[in-house]
């Protein structure tokens, strides 16, 4: 066979591929610029269909198309194909084939030169998006990438070369491999081809996480936005990604920043719920031993000794009050008050309330008296907070009035579409002047003549509380009162429907 | 054999067990005090006719959650009260105490002069056991 021997040394240097395809259709000859230009080797390609080795069944979705799978030509043929390479990759080809007959015309084979064009295609194409597209392109914020329809690189932007740490021009032609992370460039692969199928825009791919790969080989996570572009080269993908390393860096910031605050929450937390059992567990003993001494159990009393135990026994009592009131300070501090704004029975916790504190009202001598709606009345608001608000209201007006009446009193008014509910609790005790309102609601501050503190028993700290009750409830105490004459508070929240 | 009902204490606090105990003593109780729960267990062996156990929470050796869960188990103690007398009155604390077993919650600190009146409202079957109304007077120290 020495006429083969001498194509094959022909062949074997011919700067096209050299196929040569026996009667069956089946490889009988590889040279080696195919082996170079396709990746597979000699040993690999014969006795194989040229279809089947440089197309994959997937590809025929993507209209790629190299030699007819219909068997030999009897005319020679000349076409541009898509040809998939061993690592997958595609390439443009320029194929021509030529039958090779016997003396008789029975056909032996054909004869395929397959040349890479894929450089010289690109070369074209990025020319073409280039003059049409770069000063529109370098305008954007984002960095622009553009691809062709076998995963190369046809344009990017200057946005898009600093990102990447690429010099001008240096990726086009490039594989958009080269951008991609190892672990994801097989499965991008699939997704661009089937993106290129059917391709459509498609934004930000928030939640994904993608990432780039620099020049210098370190990795930053980016946002990608992908949408068609139809041009006389065909319909190239153009993709806008956003380098964001800063806002994760942000996110991770914010994320620990939550965590140590959560911890230091926690801690808190703890720390308010020992100090309120270790502060409770000796005032027990100051209230419980005071008061068996104040009925008498262990023996009778001196005039003086009740009058000084009952000093004792105030003084415990204030100072529970005392804890119970910076606990809940505390808590509201930290931003640890869990508020459940769900719809309250405003006649039914006024009801509550009056229940509550008709005792101490009648001890002296006043009246409570309950002005409330026919029908329920429903605001959306935190129950135990609500209820503590009104307590401590209407605490204050029992302790400020020595006649009269204390009222609590449920209205509603509509504004602007909206239902509102107004709480307010009226007295007709001393008053608190003008100047004197202003400061109501600061911490340890009590109105009023020294004389008056001293009658009156009070932390400094209930009307505070209210203040900053109301402002996590997202409202606030409002206050009218003329001295000698009595005091309103009042609170307004947004009505609700029944829960 | 004395029949006046009894009542077991549990609390760590020598002081506070000093002053549930001179308390109940005057409203005619017979009582009994246990540092821990564990304590409180071996009481309860000598004692299974208990009228009612008041028992704190934070204790060491043995909480008062620990011990309700080991109290319930037993079938022969089924049919006494247990109550939690405790400092522990944070959001939620009674909620959770009372999940744990109790059949009442009661706040430290305690004010003599309403807590046995509290307490018979919290177990009714107290006060039929106590044959009072929450005043004192049957008791040995009690003076009227």
């Amino acid at each position: 066979m020495a006429s083969t021997s001498l194509f094959e040394r022909i062949a074997e240097d011919s700067p096209d591929g050299v196929v040569l395809l026996d009667e069956c259709g089946l490889i009988t000859f590889w040279n080696r610029t195919a082996e170079q230009m396709f990746g597979h080797r000699r040993e690999q390609a014969l006795g194989q269909r040229l279809d089947d080795l440089l197309l994959q069944p997937s590809d025929v979705d993507i209209g790629a198309a190299t030699a007819s799978g219909a068997g030999l030509q009897r005319w020679p043929q000349s076409y541009e194909a898509v040809a998939r390479c061993a690592d997958g990759a595609l390439l443009y080809v320029n194929a021509a084939s030529r039958p090779i007959v016997d003396t008789d015309g029975a056909l032996l084979g054909e004869l395929y030169n397959l040349a890479d064009v894929t450089l010289p295609k690109m070369r074209r194409d990025a020319q073409l998006i280039e003059s049409r597209y770069r000063e529109l392109l370098d305008s954007m914020p984002d960095a622009i990438v553009i691809v062709n329809d076998i995963g190369r690189i046809v344009f990017v932007n200057a946005q898009a070369e600093a990102m990447f740490g690429y010099g001008p021009h240096e990726l086009v032609g490039a594989s958009l491999n080269v951008l991609l992370p190892e672990r994801y460039r097989a499965s991008h692969g699939q997704h661009r081809e089937r993106y290129m199928a059917h391709p459509h825009t498609r934004p930000m791919g928030r939640g994904l996480d993608l990432f780039g790969l620099q020049k210098g080989g370190d990795e930053f996570p980016v946002e990608i936005s992908l949408s068609p572009l139809r041009t006389d080269v065909g319909t190239l993908g153009m993709s806008a990604i956003r380098d964001i390393s800063e806002r994760r860096r942000v996110e991770r910031a914010l994320e620990e920043k939550n965590l140590e605050l959560e911890r230091a929450n926690r801690s808190k937390d703890r720390f308010l719920a020992t100090m309120s059992h270790e502060l409770r567990t000796p005032l027990n003993a100051i209230i419980g031993f005071t008061g068996i001494l104040l009925m008498r159990l262990p023996g009778p009393l001196t005039a003086d000794q009740e009058r000084q135990l009952g000093m004792v026994q105030s003084s415990g009592r204030h100072l529970l009050s005392l804890i119970n009131d910076l606990l809940d300070l505390a808590k509201i501090g930290s931003g640890n008050v869990h508020m459940q704004l769900l719809p309250v029975d405003c006649n039914l916790l006024v009801d509550e309330v009056a229940t509550t504190l008709r005792p101490s009202a009648s001890a002296k001598h006043l009246d409570m008296t309950l002005d409330l709606p026919d029908d329920s009345v429903w605001v959306l608001a935190d129950r135990r907070a609500l209820q503590q608000i009104l307590i401590n209201l209407a605490n204050n007006a029992i302790k400020f009035t020595e006649r009269g009446e204390v009222s609590i009193a449920v209205r509603v008014h509509r504004e602007a579409d909206q239902e509102w509910v107004t709480l307010a609790v009226t007295d007709t005790g001393i008053g608190i002047c003008t100047e004197d309102q202003a400061q109501l609601f600061q911490a340890f501050t009590q109105v009023g003549s020294p004389a008056l503190h001293a009658r009156v028993e009070g932390t400094g700290l209930g009307l505070y509380l209210c203040g900053k009750l109301a402002a996590v409830l997202g409202t606030r105490i409002d206050v009218s009162s003329q001295l000698g004459q009595g005091s309103s508070f009042s609170v307004t929240l947004p009505g609700s429907v029944s829960g | 054999m004395s029949t006046a009902p009894r009542v077991l204490v549990v609390d760590d606090n020598a002081i506070n067990l000093a002053l549930m105990t001179y308390l109940l003593d005057a409203y005619g109780f017979e009582t009994a005090a246990a540092g821990n729960g564990e304590e409180a267990l071996a009481c309860l062996a000598d004692w299974p006719d208990a009228a009612a156990v008041l028992c704190d929470i934070q204790m060491p050796v043995m909480d008062g959650y620990e011990f309700a869960r080991r109290f319930r188990a037993h079938p022969s103690w089924a049919g006494i009260p247990l109550v939690a007398v405790t400092a522990l009155a944070m959001v939620g604390d009674r909620e959770r105490i009372l999940a744990a077993g109790f059949d009442a919650y009661l706040a430290k600190p305690i004010e003599p002069q309403t807590f046995l009146v509290s307490l018979f409202d919290a177990v009714p079957s107290l006060r039929a056991a106590s044959a009072g109304d929450g005043t004192p007077g049957t008791g040995k120290d009690a003076r009227p």
